[in-house]
Order: C-alpha cells, then sequence, then structure tokens
C-alpha cells in the first residue's frame, strides 16, 4: 500500500469530529474572542467609563481642554506637624479648591426649553 | 356578553385617545406635541452640545475633587493622627466629602445615561418619550448640580476646620 492510499483508508476511518478539528479550532478561537470582547464591553458600560471616555469621535472638538497637564502636589502623610507644615498644607489647599470652588457647572439654564429650542410646555397647560 | 366586552373595549381606546398625554408630571397637549416634533431635531443637536460639554466638566472637575480628598485631605488627617493629635473633625468631613463625591459620580451617571437616551431617540416619532426624557434630565441635572454645592460647602468647611486647628494648637 503506497502512501496515498494510507492517507485515503485514515481518511475514511476518521471520525468527522477529527476530520473537521481545524475548522472547529477556526471557529471556536472567533468565539471565544467575541465572548471576551461581549464582556469587556459590558464592563466598560456598566462601570462608567464609557461615559467619561473622552476619546470617542463625539468629543473630538473638546479634546485638546482636557487638563491632562494639570498638575496635584501630594501633600505628606508622614511628617511633623508644625506652623511651616500647616501653612504649605494650606497653600495647597487654597491652590486646588481655587480650580473647584464655584464652579458654575450643571446649572438648569442649560436645559431650559429656551436653551433647548422649544416651546414653554407649561405655559400652554 | 361578547358585544358588551367588544363596546367597553371600545370605550376605554376612545377614552384613551380622548385625553391629553401625560408625560411624567404634565401634560401635552396635541399643538405642544406638534411643536415639540417641529423643533425636536433642533433640540437634540442643543442637547447634543450640552451633553459633549457636560462630559469635560465631569472628566475636569471630578479629578479635582479625587485630588483634593485623595492628594490632600486623606494625608493631612494620616499625619495629624500619626502625631498623636485629634483628627475626629476633619476625618467626619472627609468621609462626608467622599461621600457626596461618591453620589456625584453616581448621579451624574444616571444623568448621563438620561440625556444619551434622549439623544438616542428618534424624536420626530417619539416627541413625548424625547420631551419626558428631556425633564428627567433636568431633574438629574440638578441632583448633579446639588452635589457639586455640597461638595463646594465640605471644601470650605474643611480649609476652616484646618485653620481652627492651627489656631489651637497655636501653629499659626
Amino acid at each position: 500500500m503506497n502512501h496515498l492510499d494510507e492517507l485515503k483508508h485514515e481518511a475514511k476511518t476518521m471520525s468527522s469530529w477529527r476530520q473537521n478539528k481545524f475548522l472547529l479550532f477556526v471557529f471556536g478561537s472567533i468565539v471565544i474572542a467575541l465572548f471576551l470582547v461581549f464582556i469587556a464591553m459590558r464592563m466598560y458600560i456598566s462601570s462608567g467609563a464609557s461615559q467619561l471616555d473622552l476619546s470617542l469621535p463625539a468629543y473630538n472638538e473638546v479634546r485638546d481642554q482636557i487638563d491632562v497637564k494639570e498638575e496635584t502636589k501630594s501633600f505628606s502623610p508622614t511628617g511633623p506637624i508644625n506652623a511651616e507644615v500647616m501653612e504649605e498644607f494650606l497653600r495647597l489647599f487654597d491652590e486646588q479648591s481655587q480650580r473647584v470652588v464655584g464652579v458654575d457647572g450643571f446649572n438648569d439654564q442649560a436645559l431650559s426649553n429656551k436653551s433647548l429650542e422649544l416651546q414653554d410646555i407649561n405655559k400652554g397647560q | 356578553m361578547q358585544k358588551v366586552v367588544i363596546l367597553l373595549s371600545v370605550l376605554g381606546v376612545s377614552l384613551a385617545l380622548a385625553m391629553p398625554v401625560l408625560a411624567r408630571d404634565f401634560v401635552l397637549s396635541d399643538q405642544q406635541i406638534e411643536d415639540i416634533r417641529a423643533s425636536c431635531v433642533k433640540s437634540q443637536a442643543a442637547l447634543k452640545r450640552v451633553h459633549t460639554s457636560d462630559a469635560l466638566l465631569r472628566v475636569n472637575i471630578g479629578q479635582r475633587y479625587e485630588n483634593i480628598s485623595l492628594r490632600l485631605m486623606a494625608p493631612l488627617n494620616s499625619r495629624i493622627a500619626l502625631n498623636g493629635l485629634d483628627v475626629v473633625d476633619l476625618a467626619t468631613t472627609t468621609t462626608s466629602y467622599n461621600q457626596e463625591l461618591k453620589d456625584f459620580v453616581k448621579n451624574y451617571r444616571e444623568y448621563e445615561t438620561t440625556v444619551a437616551n434622549a439623544l438616542k431617540l428618534k424624536c420626530s416619532e417619539q416627541p413625548v418619550e424625547y420631551y419626558s426624557l428631556v425633564d428627567a434630565s433636568r431633574e438629574g441635572r440638578a441632583f448633579v448640580r446639588a452635589n457639586m454645592v455640597r461638595l463646594d460647602q465640605l471644601i470650605k468647611q474643611y480649609r476652616s476646620q484646618v485653620s481652627d486647628f492651627s489656631q489651637k494648637r497655636d501653629l499659626k
């Protein structure tokens, strides 16, 4: 029996599972990859990361306004407590708090009927 | 019997159609629904701009709020405690601040989800649902705003407590 006949004989006796092993391996890998992508996307959305992801195309115009260069010095958690240390802390604290205190964010005007170019619904009642 | 059931069904449907549409706690007349339908595309464009600028503000200010807690409040509290001094007031304020920060994050997530849903809607086909989501967004936005106001107060409170702490121990 030559080599080719041996191969033909072997193929006949093989189960269909063994014959398509390579295809099943490729298909299985794709299914596993899709499943992992699905889990990753679920985590990306459920963790809220998607809401803060300014790399999305919708945020193109504002991306350059992200404060990436803003540095906040950390206060050391160890060491003595004296007038100099407290003064230094207050300086750092004031510097940082000035960036947030009094910021007029999320005011109600932005979603008023006028801002959203909607008719005044309440007046119509 | 069958006739009565059919009659009642027809009556029910007629009444439902005749009644003005209720969206959350307001009533929309047919004219108002038409007005929303007519202007909703422009409105969605305006809402999208607000959505974008909100995301930017959330990222920037959220980072600053976290820095105040992690890089300043927590280290000072630890340092004072390690020196064997009373840190109860400062720790209490820090705990309130961290809780408020968590609420800010949570409320922003809910608010953003509502706005995103309003933006996804085909508002010309679903004007009432659109207006209802806009109204819910206003409510969510007010919660986020309230969190910011409270965080401001806690920052001022912490600052004042640190000053008091220094004065009491003659560290100024």
